[in-house]
């Protein structure tokens, strides 16, 4: 089956002053499945949000075709823009609820643009509060309602005309832990029951350990690594996808820290990987055990990623070259493994 | 002392002059400096309809006309008041120098207004499909119409003060009153009286403008 989203060679342009060019998406091909919760993942400014808004065309591509369903949105005019906006729901970091419309009418509003009657409007708007678990606070305006509940209706507003695909641009980045979580299993529910397919767009790496079946990296423009969010994260092939997964999991020392270990342990210091596998692990513990070098783990952290334990355990090892270097090669033939060298200043 | 049998008339009809010159201002002004201000709000770089050429002349024309002092402009705008009203004299011929210029003036109240919305509401409306029309009647207007309240309630109070120049040019109206019944006749107690009725309506306008602005706000 043809991917519900797909985009092939797109990049995307914005004059910068002076006759420049700031390439925010540079030469992107992606494919989304249909009923898939996706997340795209990289740190600021890398071209996340406006990879995301050209697939409801808020954005048009500089190069390259975006295919959303059965329409390539460079090809449409202004009434197949709006149509094609109208089958994709969206919603922000900000909330960006109407302040002048009570939560009713902020749900009604897409519905109205539908040119849905009066009466369908209010039997749709109920059913939607009553699903996202706000029912009460149908005549309430947005000023009166907390981060969670904005959200809620920023989501009901967006389920509003059943649409195919939901954009989420940094959801849940302005809301406390706790509403966070009510908030990804909101989207959860959306996507198993109603079969919606989620485009999150994130820089935290809960949302997508805790939602996403597909996880894209993006850097500088470019998607730089894709595939299931396991996959990824614990077997990084790209530096700036290492880079980005422990800077969130902190299971690796960072600098200053390595320094002040290396005071305490002069040996060679190598990080190893943990896998799901059990059998890998095992091996690990057996290769460690099976060369004459005394390892002393010095720092580590693991967490669950997809149900799956995930992460790193940095040792230090110390004995007679030949045999760390033996250790290492063997450790290798099982695992990723990275040597903390001391930088070369 | 003051004679106010003679006088209450006089005063009476001036009244009604200048509610006749604010009332007709604030709607046609009212009227055309929304859609002047809509207009520059829209048509500015990144704008719903942007329009680089349409709005430097808009805006330039603002400009010109915004700063001078507004019994000149009565004087300078004269062959177009006498080509569009017939005449250039009386309450009636008034109502176009003191519409085209409060147009002016609101129509930067407004764009000020409207550029004070918040952008990310505009985006959400446009990623449900609203078309770019739409948005500026029912998002963009009613997402500042708390603002936008003060804005023209500010504005009334400074057509009541364009009103009073009126009289230069034979419109009459509370100003004109306070001038030839007070000022030109040493009569302070005329020009004091005339202060107050003119004070008390500016009052007015200010608790009602208000008082719809805090409704509409809804914070």
């Amino acid at each position: 089956m043809a991917p519900l989203i797909s985009l092939r060679g797109v990049s995307k342009a914005f004059p910068a002053g002076r006759g420049r060019v700031v390439r925010a998406v540079d030469g992107v091909d992606l494919d989304v499945e249909d009923g898939e919760i996706t997340g795209v993942i990289g740190h600021s400014g890398a071209g996340k949000s406006t990879l995301v808004r050209m697939i409801n065309a808020l954005e048009l591509p500089t190069e390259g075709t975006v295919t959303v369903g059965s329409r390539v949105t460079g090809e449409l005019g202004e009434r197949g823009l709006r149509e094609l906006r109208g089958e994709v729901g969206m919603i922000f970091q900000q909330f960006n609820l109407f302040a002048s419309r009570s939560v009713a009418g902020n749900v009604g509003y897409p519905l109205r643009i539908a040119g849905w009657s009066r009466e369908r409007r209010r039997e749709r708007v109920a059913e939607l509060l009553e699903f996202v678990g706000i029912a009460e606070k149908a005549r309430q305006y947005p000023a009166q309602l907390s981060g969670g509940q904005k959200q809620r209706v920023g989501i009901a507003r967006a389920l509003a005309t059943s649409p195919r695909i939901l954009l989420a641009d940094e959801a849940t980045s302005a809301l406390d832990p706790e509403t966070t979580k009510d908030v990804l299993a909101l989207l959860k529910r959306i996507n198993r029951e109603l079969g919606t397919t989620i485009v999150v767009i994130t820089h935290e790496m809960d949302v997508v350990s805790s939602i996403c079946d597909t996880v894209v990296v993006m850097d500088r423009g470019r998607v730089i690594e894709r595939g299931p969010v396991y996959d990824v994260f614990s077997a990084p092939r790209e530096p700036a996808t290492r880079r980005f997964v422990h800077s969130v999991l902190h299971d690796r020392p960072s600098e200053e820290t390595l320094a002040r270990l290396r005071e305490h342990f002069p040996g060679r210091i190598v990080t190893v990987a943990v896998r799901d596998d059990p059998a890998v692990r095992t091996a690990v513990s057996q290769v460690i055990a099976g060369h004459d070098v005394r390892s002393t783990i010095i720092y580590g952290g693991i967490r669950e990623l997809a149900e799956k334990p995930f992460g790193s355990i940095t040792f230090e090892l110390a004995g007679d070259d030949p045999a760390v270097e033996a250790l290492i090669a063997d450790l290798r033939a099982h695992t990723y493994v990275e040597e903390l060298t001391q930088e070369a200043s | 002392m003051t004679d106010w049998a003679t006088l209450s008339p006089v005063l009476w009809l001036s009244f009604q002059q200048t509610v006749y010159m604010v009332f007709w201002t604030m709607l046609i002004a009212g009227a055309l400096g929304l859609v002047l201000g809509v207009a520059l709000y829209a048509t500015r770089r990144g704008g719903l309809l942007q329009n680089g050429p349409l709005f430097g002349l808009l805006n330039v024309l603002v400009n010109i006309v915004r700063p001078i002092p507004f019994i000149i402009f009565i004087t300078a705008i004269g062959p177009l008041t006498l080509l569009v009203m017939g005449t250039t004299i009386g309450t009636r011929s008034v109502l176009f120098p003191m519409s085209a210029m409060a147009t002016f003036v609101i129509g930067r109240i407004v764009e000020q207004n409207l550029v004070s919305v918040d952008p990310g509401v505009i985006e959400a409306a446009r990623a449900m499909g609203a078309s770019r029309f739409r948005i500026i009647w029912s998002v963009l207007i009613p997402e500042a119409l708390g603002p936008l309240i003060l804005g023209y309630t500010f504005i009334f109070i400074a057509v009541v003060d364009m009103s009073a120049m009126a009289g230069y040019v034979g419109g009459g109206g509370l100003g004109d009153f306070a001038i030839s019944y007070g000022y030109q006749q040493f009569n302070w107690t005329v020009t004091l009286v005339t202060v107050v009725i003119i004070v008390l309506i500016v009052q007015l306008a200010q608790l009602v403008g208000n008082r719809l602005a805090r409704k509409a706000l809804r914070r």
